[in-house]
């Protein structure tokens, strides 16, 4: 593998693009006849296109229309601007994580529009939601054209199952039925019969419904990993041992959580010889664990994160206009700083073949690099 | 018995006729924690439930505290509103937002906040209070959920509109 400042021939490569601010994240993926698709997308201001550097790149790259978009889970640092990419790019295929109908879409949005009314970030993200499933509600009208599909465990995805000449595939790893089942119920159980709102799920509840998925290209394999936690990863690698084993690069789940992965979960995905797995820090969760990366690096070639990682304890909170004395009080009792920067989008682009080496990477700053 | 020292011969008609009337003001601090010495044992027996002996009490107090700040009383330096937005590993990832609307992020420990009835999803409101020189203390309260009321039910629903078919949901072969 080389750290390369150009991109590299594009016939016959497998391209995955992860860029990240430290939020959310936008994943490129460039199939190797030259379609594009997209996994969770992140931009750093709502409503401004211009935000998400992910878009930028698809213009760079003269991308014009998407083959698909995949949405792992309702967690808005996965879906922020994600309506306006469907509206400029309208997909051949849009993957999400189980919604089961209608009505459980609608109950969904409400129940994050309720919860944000409660949040010190209001009345945004539900709203993003619900553009997304509004699209999803127009999509079979002639102008989008565009199929729908929920992904769960073991789920063939594309290219349709009738294709059998195509040397690529793109599977479901999660969310496992059961784990899915569970949500809803408790979802369901959060409101009252009047649809008033009586309890609130734990944030990360969500992750439960999280989609992963892996990229087969002969030798190939990606795994992309979405927000995935213990439990789905244990019944991931129960239902597919085969295929969860070697892979040529990983977008480690849930920005490198100690929760983020089960046990023996990297010993399969990992390749000390090829493996590159690439992080999206969370900072406001103080993501990634520094136990996980010691645990993931010890299985893989390269690890490379899409921003820097630092500890909240670390962190300073520097404003002029505020009371030094009252920033540095909150600095010492609640470990604060202050939100990040939008500007500082990093990124790392691994360029595959299909023998299961990336032959290339680009590390574009603050993303970085390290191993061998 | 009540003696004044003779240092404050002049004011004696003045002190004697207060003690009477129960009606002390005190103008000047530093008289007044002259005053709550001289006498402190004495009115903290007699005196104790007069307004008098409560506002040699406050003076005093207040003259303590200057002591320790000179110059002013607490300050409420800045004030915000809090939302623990998630609880991981026995911490509070919490989002703090100014009236300006700055937003600064944190963690604190979720046990600390429990005590307080704050879990994850709840408002707070977090004020820093300047206390003294280089003593700052933060005090936080929670604030009530708007979340389950009808009423937000209502601005959800008109906010969202969401008029979902289910035909459209259903996945294509």
């Amino acid at each position: 593998m080389k750290i390369s400042s150009k991109i590299p021939d594009e016939v016959d490569l497998l391209e995955l693009h992860v860029f990240g601010t430290g939020q959310g994240k936008s994943i490129l993926v460039r199939l190797p006849d030259g379609k594009w698709g997209v996994v969770d997308y992140f931009g750093s201001r709502r409503g401004d296109p211009s935000s998400n550097p992910a878009q930028a790149y698809l213009g760079s790259r003269g991308v014009e229309e998407l083959e698909f978009v995949c949405l792992t889970h309702p967690h808005d640092d996965h879906y922020r601007g994600m309506s306006q990419l469907l509206e400029r790019f309208p997909p051949r295929h849009l993957w999400l994580f189980p919604i089961l109908d209608a009505k459980t879409a609608a109950r969904l949005a409400e129940y994050l529009g309720l919860v944000e009314l409660d949040s010190s970030d209001p009345q945004e993200a539900a709203d993003e939601l619900a553009k997304i499933l509004d699209w999803c509600n127009r999509r079979n009208k002639p102008a989008a054209q565009c199929r729908l599909k929920y992904v769960d465990l073991g789920k063939d995805i594309y290219p349709s199952p009738e294709d059998t000449q195509s040397a690529l595939r793109i599977r479901g790893i999660a969310p496992a039925p059961r784990l899915m089942k569970s949500y809803f119920e408790q979802l369901l159980a959060c409101f009252r019969p009047d649809g008033t709102l009586q309890k609130k799920l734990p944030h990360r509840q969500h992750n439960v419904i999280s989609v992963a998925l892996m990229i087969e290209w002969n030798q190939t394999r990606i795994v992309l990993g979405g927000d995935v936690e213990r439990e789905g990863w244990r019944l991931a690698l129960e239902e597919c041992p085969d295929r969860l084993c070697r892979c040529a690069a990983v977008k480690i789940s849930h920005h490198g959580s100690d929760n983020g992965y089960c046990d023996g979960l990297w010993r399969a995905l990992g390749d000390q010889s090829r493996t590159v797995a690439v992080l999206t820090p969370f900072h406001n969760h103080d993501l990634p664990d520094p136990e996980a990366i010691i645990h993931i690096e010890e299985s893989v070639k390269v690890l490379c994160s899409t921003a820097p990682i630092v500890r909240i304890d670390r962190r300073l909170s520097a404003h002029s206009n505020a009371s030094l004395e009252s920033r540095q009080a909150l600095r010492t009792e609640f470990q604060t700083y202050s939100a990040p920067s939008s500007t500082q989008v990093g990124r790392c682009s691994f360029f595959l073949d299909d023998r299961g080496q990336c032959v290339a990477c680009e590390i574009d700053p603050p993303a970085f690099a390290r191993g061998s | 018995m009540i003696t004044v020292d003779y240092a404050f011969d002049d004011f004696r008609p003045r002190l004697e006729q207060t003690l009477a009337g129960d009606q002390f003001h005190c103008g000047n601090s530093s008289f007044a924690k002259d005053i709550v010495y001289d006498f402190q044992e004495l009115f903290n027996q007699t005196l104790n439930s007069t307004r008098w002996g409560r506002a040699i009490k406050v003076s005093g107090e207040t003259e303590d505290s200057r002591e320790n700040f000179p110059g002013s009383a607490q300050q409420v330096l800045e004030t915000f509103t809090g939302h623990v937005d998630a609880i991981q590993k026995g911490w509070a990832f919490v989002t703090l937002r100014d009236p300006y609307g700055e937003i600064l992020n944190g963690r604190y420990s979720a046990t600390d906040l429990a005590k307080q009835g704050i879990g994850e999803g709840c408002r707070f409101e977090c004020s820093t209070i300047k206390i003294g020189p280089n003593q700052v203390r933060i005090s936080y309260r929670p604030l009530p959920s708007l979340s389950g009321t009808p009423e937000a039910l209502r601005i959800v629903r008109e906010r969202l509109s969401l008029t979902l078919d289910d035909e459209n949901f259903i996945e294509d072969p």
